[in-house]
């Protein structure tokens, strides 16, 4: 018997309130000068203030990215040497948003969402050592088990923006249990600014992949606490799940453009108003790629380079102790104690750029750049790959096989952009920036282009898509979720209408705004439910 | 209240009609009808969103 689709309590408090934890308050007057200058001119994404913004705000990817490179895996799985650094500050991903139902013109979401990613091995010194916040976590599990990940939206907002040290004190729980409980794969928390009505608005957003058996309802007591104690209205928890135990449905779609990211963003808004016409909740994500140098024109082989390391070391069959792949699929062997990759990947500088040392991440950009090789990390339940270039047709399929052939070791593959930009830059990077890949003296913050979780991957979707960015473009949107709260209400066929009138209202931004498709839409059906103050907390 | 068969069933009579059920009307179809031949998914996802009453009178 199918779950009904009624989210009466979820609905009705739709109806009053506005969805996902980012709406109406208050801003610090001071940010107001900054935000109307945004409303007024978007593309003006690295005025110094938004700069300042959010330097404030957000932890930083390339800094988690740093620490991860600088674990060095010991000949015991369990045992890790750590390094730690910190370097930079983030960098963005684009932004994301989240459509309250009512006053939909009141809401513009003109700062972009930070994605904080992070990575994770088991570390332990570098969490003290770092000067972030704590919402961002770098820990992993022993045996090898990686874990973490990160993303951004709830909000602990009153009359003032809060600062990062209070998202930290509302998220920190979270991530706590995150961390400890075996079933998270990986998680996303990351940290949003937006201006809606005029008002600052910050808050988090939670999404986490985890393993079948884990406990929705003690993840559920977290959360309300977390309601509570800052005073939220309700809050909600959406499981993905078999459609028969479902009560809801939400829908991805992406897309791509030449778009620079201000008219991304714009259209980012026809997209919101489109599904606000239809009284859907959803969320939308901006992944602006343009720097990254997958666009830039491909340099010829240096055949001469990739002979040299082909020398220099040894291939190996096994990813987890490889440090690259090269674009036939052969990979170098980064292993010493031929348990685990031990060496740092920037080594292979000391190879191909004698003299120029082995602490700067240039000469292993320009390495990738030259010979077309990925930098690897499989030595963890994640399988992690970097590109810088486009990866070649064996490059996908070996990834891929390894990971489909692995699903009991691996829970995630991911297919990262390198993404070359200024220090602290926040715009668009001019080319002459952007491929400048070998002045690279910190590890380069990176876009997950490809995420897989939990499912098999398919070499020849990852390839399309690949292939379809170099027609469509550069700027990624994607509607990451779409809520139906209406169903709670619906009858059948009302709930078919909407279905299709959402998606001939898509149709028609689409084509007003010649923003392409990726792929076809995915629909997913989730398991949601509605906590409210008073009654449930 | 519906639930997501008596949708799919819908939808499904519909496009058997010919009707025009636009890219999420297949999307969804595709969803139910994929479910039984989906290899079994070792994670699944969990979202939360925090909500808070908008104050009108601000």
């Amino acid at each position: 018997m199918p779950a009904p689709l009624g989210l009466p309590f979820l609905l009705q408090a739709i109806a009053t309130i506005g969805v996902g934890g980012a709406v109406g308050y208050k801003a610090q007057k001071d940010l107001q000068p900054v935000i109307k200058e945004l409303k007024n001119s978007p593309e003006d994404m690295g005025s110094s203030e938004l700069k300042m913004l959010r330097a404030l705000l957000l932890p930083n990817q390339a800094l988690a990215s740093e620490v991860k490179e600088s674990i060095t895996f010991k000949k015991d799985n369990n045992e890790k040497i750590n390094q730690n650094s910190k370097k930079n500050l983030p960098l963005n991903t684009g932004p994301k948003k989240t459509k309250p139902p009512k006053k939909p013109n009141q809401i513009e979401e003109l700062a972009k969402d930070v994605v904080l990613e992070k990575i994770t091995e088991k570390i332990t010194e570098p969490k003290e050592k770092i000067n972030t916040p704590p919402i961002l976590g770098v820990s992993s599990q022993e045996g090898g088990k990686q874990i973490k990940d990160i993303t951004a939206g709830i909000s602990a907002q009153k009359d003032v923006v809060p600062s990062l040290l209070e998202q930290g004190k509302l998220a920190n729980p979270i991530r706590s249990f995150f961390e400890k409980d075996d079933g998270v794969v990986n998680y996303k928390i990351g940290d949003t600014i937006g201006a809606y009505g005029g008002d600052v608005e910050r808050s988090l957003d939670i999404e986490a992949n985890v393993k079948n058996d884990f406990n929705l309802d003690n993840f559920s007591e977290i959360i309300k606490n977390r309601a509570k104690e800052f005073d939220q209205d309700a809050v909600f928890v959406a499981e993905s799940a078999p459609y028969s135990k479902a009560n809801t449905v939400g829908f991805n779609l992406d897309f791509g453009s030449n778009l620079n990211i201000a008219d991304a963003l714009k259209v980012s808004e026809k997209i919101s108003d489109t599904v606000e016409l239809d009284g859907f909740t959803f969320k939308v994500k901006n992944l602006d790629t343009s720097g990254s140098s997958i666009y830039l024109p491909q340099v010829e082989r240096d055949m001469e380079m990739t002979k040299k390391v082909m020398d220099k070391y040894k291939t190996t069959d096994q990813i987890n102790l490889a440090g690259y792949m090269m674009p036939d699929g052969k990979m170098l062997n980064f292993s010493r104690n031929g348990n685990v990759r031990d060496t740092e990947h920037r080594r292979i500088g000391l190879t191909t750029h004698p003299g120029e040392g082995e602490i700067s991440f240039g000469p292993m950009y320009d390495f990738m750049n030259k010979t077309g090789a990925i930098r690897l990390a499989g030595n963890s339940n994640r399988l992690y790959a970097e590109i810088s270039s486009k990866p070649s047709t064996s490059q996908i399929r070996k990834l891929v096989d390894e990971y489909n052939q692995n699903r009991d070791r691996y829970d995630s593959l991911i297919i990262g952009l390198a993404m070359p930009k200024e220090e602290g830059a926040i715009g668009q990077v001019k080319p002459e920036t952007a491929i400048d890949l070998s002045k690279a003296i910190y590890r380069l913050p990176n876009e997950a282009f490809i995420e897989i979780n939990g499912e098999k991957a398919n070499a020849n979707d990852i390839y399309k898509k690949f292939q379809a960015s170099e027609v469509i473009g550069k700027t990624f949107t994607g509607i990451r979720q779409l809520n139906i709260p209406e169903f709670s209400n619906l009858s059948a066929q009302e709930a078919v209408e909407k279905i299709i009138n959402l998606g001939d209202n898509m149709s028609k931004i689409i084509e007003e705004t010649g923003i392409k498709t990726l792929d076809k839409p995915r629909t997913k059906s989730y398991n949601l439910k509605l906590f409210k103050k008073g009654k449930d907390y | 209240m519906a639930t997501l068969k008596e949708v799919y069933d819908l939808l499904k009579e519909k496009q058997k009609n010919g009707e025009n059920i636009g890219m999420f009307g297949e999307s969804y179809i595709d969803m139910i009808e994929n479910e039984d031949k989906k290899e079994d998914k070792t994670t699944k996802e969990v979202d939360v969103s925090f909500v808070k009453n908008k104050d009108e009178t601000n």
